[in-house]
């Protein structure tokens, strides 16, 4: 018994740790969070045919947003293709107000992300996808299966980019083309994980 | 003269300038830093003003490099990887070492962080510190924050384990 109870505790720590980074080929974890912009629930199902990007970012960390522009502009590029985008702000926002749900409508709209800004408050999605920092992509095809994984471009310097990688992925599978770099390593701020009980 | 005024800097800890923190300009610099230290072992940290985590946990690294005789702290700021004015964001960070008095050789680099990730095999994730001895064997890294009293217990160990 005692061991049965060990192992529970065990895992149940391993679950509520952040877990590893989502494999590519792996299937895409769904979600329904509320958008900051008009505090309306959105639900992704991996799986239902459409391209997606999942894009962990937040409203803190300068590195983030230093690709927000670049992430406006592929959202808006690829929405056209049928690409849907979902940004989510994982950040406990009792420990950094600005992550509030407030302060990311007023990011969002001011900016006019063409995507819906998600509040994943328990950072839960993070630790399902295996998120690390900020900003930190997902990949999935319309099958639900992660196609890539890691950083939006190798440097946040438009002059010094020499590989990237969302954009590459996208235009790949949307041609039907495999993609060639899977799997990057994203670089940034560490995700501000909401400690858990 | 660069070098007195450097050494000067280093021991008052309180007039480095974006002219004397030293800049790297990829990861083969880093390493040979880290590897070219007379020390026995070497604690490499790489960190960012960016970094909430990274700056929290300054004070405790600087206790520890002024704890061991025998290690070395070598930092790394890759402030860089944000587009910007590169002698502006090396004064910020020159006059953030300055403020908080870190006397531990600090580096700026100017490098690609992805090659810099690449190279060290860490995911990305700042801060990161890792701990090397003098044959460029990584012996631990920390990713996250790190825990003062568990670092100098860690490093004690490696020391004992040396002078056997």
């Amino acid at each position: 018994m005692k061991r049965i109870l060990i192992a529970i505790i065990v895992g149940a720590f391993a679950l509520i740790a952040a877990g590893d980074e989502l494999a590519v080929g792996a299937k895409a974890p769904a979600f329904a969070l509320v958008n900051a912009v008009n505090n309306e629930r959105v639900a992704f199902a991996p799986g239902d045919g459409r391209l997606s990007v999942v894009i962990f970012t937040c409203n803190q960390c300068p590195y983030a947003k230093a690709f927000e522009d670049r992430i406006v502009a592929l959202g808006r590029v690829f929405a056209k293709k049928g690409v849907r985008f979902y940004a989510i702000d994982p950040n406990d926002d009792d420990a950094y107000p600005v992550e509030r749900l407030s302060e990311m409508k007023e990011r969002a709209t001011t900016r006019n992300y063409p995507f819906p800004y998600l509040k994943d408050g328990d950072s839960a999605i993070a630790r399902a996808y295996g998120a690390r920092v900020t900003p930190h992509v997902f990949v999935v095809d319309g099958k639900g299966v992660v196609r890539y994984r890691g950083y939006v471009d190798d440097s946040a310097k438009p002059g010094e980019r020499q590989h990237t990688g969302l954009q590459d992925a996208l235009d790949a599978l949307l041609a039907g083309r495999e993609v060639q770099q899977t799997a990057t390593r994203a670089f940034g701020c560490s995700i501000k994980f909401r400690k858990t009980s | 003269m660069k070098a007195v005024a450097l050494f000067g800097a280093l021991l008052l800890g309180t007039s480095l300038t974006a002219a004397e923190l030293p800049e790297l300009k990829n990861a083969d610099a880093v390493k040979r830093v880290v590897r070219e230290s007379p020390r026995t072992l070497r604690v490499l940290n790489l960190w960012a003003t960016w970094c909430a985590p990274c700056v929290a946990e300054m004070a405790d690294l600087r206790t520890i490099s002024e704890q061991f005789a025998e290690i070395e702290l070598i930092g790394v700021s890759l402030d860089d990887a944000i587009p910007g004015d590169r002698n502006e964001t090396k004064k910020k960070v020159a006059r953030f070492l300055q403020q908080r008095q870190i006397r531990y050789r600090n580096f700026y680099f100017t490098g690609s962080t992805n090659d810099l990730a690449t190279a060290l095999n860490f995911e990305g994730e700042l801060p990161i510190t890792f701990i090397y001895d003098a044959n460029k064997k990584e012996l631990a890294r920390i990713q996250g924050m790190i825990d003062r009293k568990d670092l100098a217990a860690r490093l004690n160990t490696f020391l004992k384990g040396k002078r056997r």
